[in-house]
């Protein structure tokens, strides 16, 4: 290791909260003492990942407050150190992180909406896609049905909660006033780009686990297999929610 | 004035520009406000398919616009990370800014990012490193790239030679120019204790091709006072002072109002910029 190496070494391990005692006799030091500086780069790692997360969650910042999300994002930089010039996806692992602290609690729900605004921001990340007419399966003989491969558009994003969850989201943007009961009931979102703009509109669970199991690229008679009895009664109806709502962007057919 | 929309998205003209940032791009995209050029994050735009490179494909259609990175760790020792080159290397093709630029800083070590600018050493061993790192860059992108100077809040004991000493030796033997950030070279002035005029006479003037302003905020850590470079602010008097130094220096520079946090409305980012142009004009109008 040469020296730059090892300065950077100490300088990323200081920065990040371990004693300044090995970094200390590297800086000069005058008016403003060395460890009072090194604590100006320590202030910006923690606000730097708070303010990366909060662009990605702003909903859970504003259900748990600032002061919390603040503890929250310097738990997190713990966790899961940036691994990329790019901040991007620097909070992606931030609802399991949520999970973990909070399910069981009051705020259970936490997480789950956590999920719903990193599907937003992944959604503006992809391209958009045409939406499948259902009525174009008439053209595939009956007995190759089984053999359809439906392929989600690649922006859509399933999120589901035994929470109000879009109703939580919606309750907290901008000019809202915020009130939603969280005893409600559970709620299914497919998120997706239109255009410009990310859309969120609710579906039935039939149509959230038959999204779930479309998305692996499975034939119809695989996903029929993999469905619980109850969404196989609906299938088609499931089928029509999820082609309505956007989620589906073509479907294919191998050839025999 | 600042100059309008010129309708002529090529080169990065030599007058006063704006940062482009998320809440300001639907205004740039739809009401076409009077701006000489734009200077958009990289990073921010990385994703090929997503919306945000979209529209900034839309916006570059009648705005010169410039690419600014900030996470490529240039200093680091870590490899370049090539999969962020590549993103950037695709939207550099796609856009085709007038101008791209980074940072003389590193960020990153043994795979773990701060994602923040920090300062080198200047010594011998980081600039052959980084004037090596920063060559690499322009033979991936293949065009020349202009290095920042950073704004710093500590010097180490170990550099042998001036910042400015540094920044100018670096870009000489890559062959690249200097972005040449008046507000950091008067931060770290007051940080440090020299004299910014100093640094400024020092800048060999065919190496600089782009000049940023930006605010600052003075802050305490345990009683002492340091200016951050918060980009949350106007431009001090005293940096406009520099400023005025600099453009009677190096002459008409593209010049670019960076304001990052607690964005203000667009008309006072403009109304910076019209500062900045008039400081030009005024600087000619004196040569002439």
């Amino acid at each position: 290791m040469n020296s730059l190496h090892r300065l950077q070494r100490d300088c990323e391990q200081v920065f990040r909260g371990a004693g300044a005692a090995v970094l200390l006799p590297e800086l000069v030091g005058n008016a403003v003492p060395a460890a009072t500086r090194v604590e100006v780069y320590r202030n910006n790692a923690r606000q730097i990942c708070r303010k990366a997360l909060a662009n990605t969650y702003p909903v859970v910042e504003q259900l748990v407050g600032g002061a919390v999300f603040r503890s929250l994002a310097l738990e997190y930089l713990d966790e899961h150190p940036s691994r990329s010039g790019d901040l991007q996806h620097f909070g992606r692992e931030f609802p399991a992180t949520l999970d973990a602290l909070y399910r069981g609690s009051q705020y259970d729900y936490l997480g789950d909406i956590a999920r719903l605004e990193l599907a937003v921001e992944a959604a503006l990340l992809e391209p958009e896609a045409g939406t499948l007419d259902l009525d174009a399966l008439a053209d595939v003989p009956p007995d190759r049905l089984g053999d359809v491969v439906f392929n989600p558009a690649p922006s859509l994003r399933l999120v589901g909660s035994r929470y109000p969850l879009l109703s939580i989201w919606r309750a907290h943007q901008p000019n809202v006033e915020p009130s939603v009961d969280l005893s409600s009931g559970a709620e299914y979102v497919a998120v997706r780009r239109v255009g410009d703009e990310v859309e969120m509109r609710l579906i039935d669970r039939a149509a959230f686990i038959l999204g779930g199991a479309l998305d692996g690229g499975a034939s119809l008679n695989q996903v029929w297999d993999a469905l619980p009895d109850d969404v196989r009664e609906i299938l088609p109806g499931a089928l029509k929610t999820l082609s309505l709502a956007g989620g589906l962007s073509h479907f294919s057919l191998p050839e025999n | 004035m600042t100059q309008g929309v010129s309708g002529d998205a090529g080169p990065i003209p030599a007058i006063a520009g704006v940062g482009l940032r998320g809440p300001h791009q639907a205004l740039f995209l739809h009401d076409k406000p009077a701006a000489g050029w734009l200077e958009a994050h990289s990073e921010n735009y990385f994703a090929d398919d997503g919306i945000a490179v979209a529209t900034l494909e839309r916006i570059r259609a009648d705005y010169p616009v410039s690419l600014h990175g900030v996470g490529l760790s240039l200093g680091s020792v870590d490899p370049l990370d090539t999969e962020h080159l590549g993103k950037l290397a695709r939207l550099v093709k796609r856009i085709e800014p007038g101008l791209v630029s980074e940072h003389l800083s590193w960020g990153s070590v043994d795979g773990r990012h701060l994602n923040d600018l920090l300062p080198l050493p200047y010594t011998e061993e980081a600039l052959a490193h980084v004037a090596l790192r920063i060559e690499d860059v322009q033979n991936r992108l293949g065009r020349q790239i202009l290095v920042e100077n950073v704004s710093s809040y500590l010097e180490f004991n170990c550099s042998t030679m001036t910042e400015w000493d540094f920044l100018v030796e670096a870009v000489s033997r890559s062959g690249a120019r200097i972005l040449l950030d008046v507000n950091n070279i008067y931060v770290n002035s007051k940080n440090h204790g020299f004299d910014p005029g100093d640094y400024i006479e020092a800048v060999p003037t065919a190496l600089v091709g782009e000049i940023h302003l930006a605010g600052h905020t003075v802050q305490n850590f345990d009683e002492h006072e340091i200016l951050v470079d918060t980009h949350n602010a106007l431009v001090c008097e005293e940096v406009w002072n520099l400023y005025d130094a600099a453009i009677a220096r190096f002459g008409r520079t593209p010049t670019l109002i960076e304001w990052d946090s607690e964005l203000p409305p667009v008309e006072t980012l403009l109304t910076e910029a019209e500062r900045a142009e008039q400081t030009m004009v005024n600087c000619n109008e004196l040569a002439a």
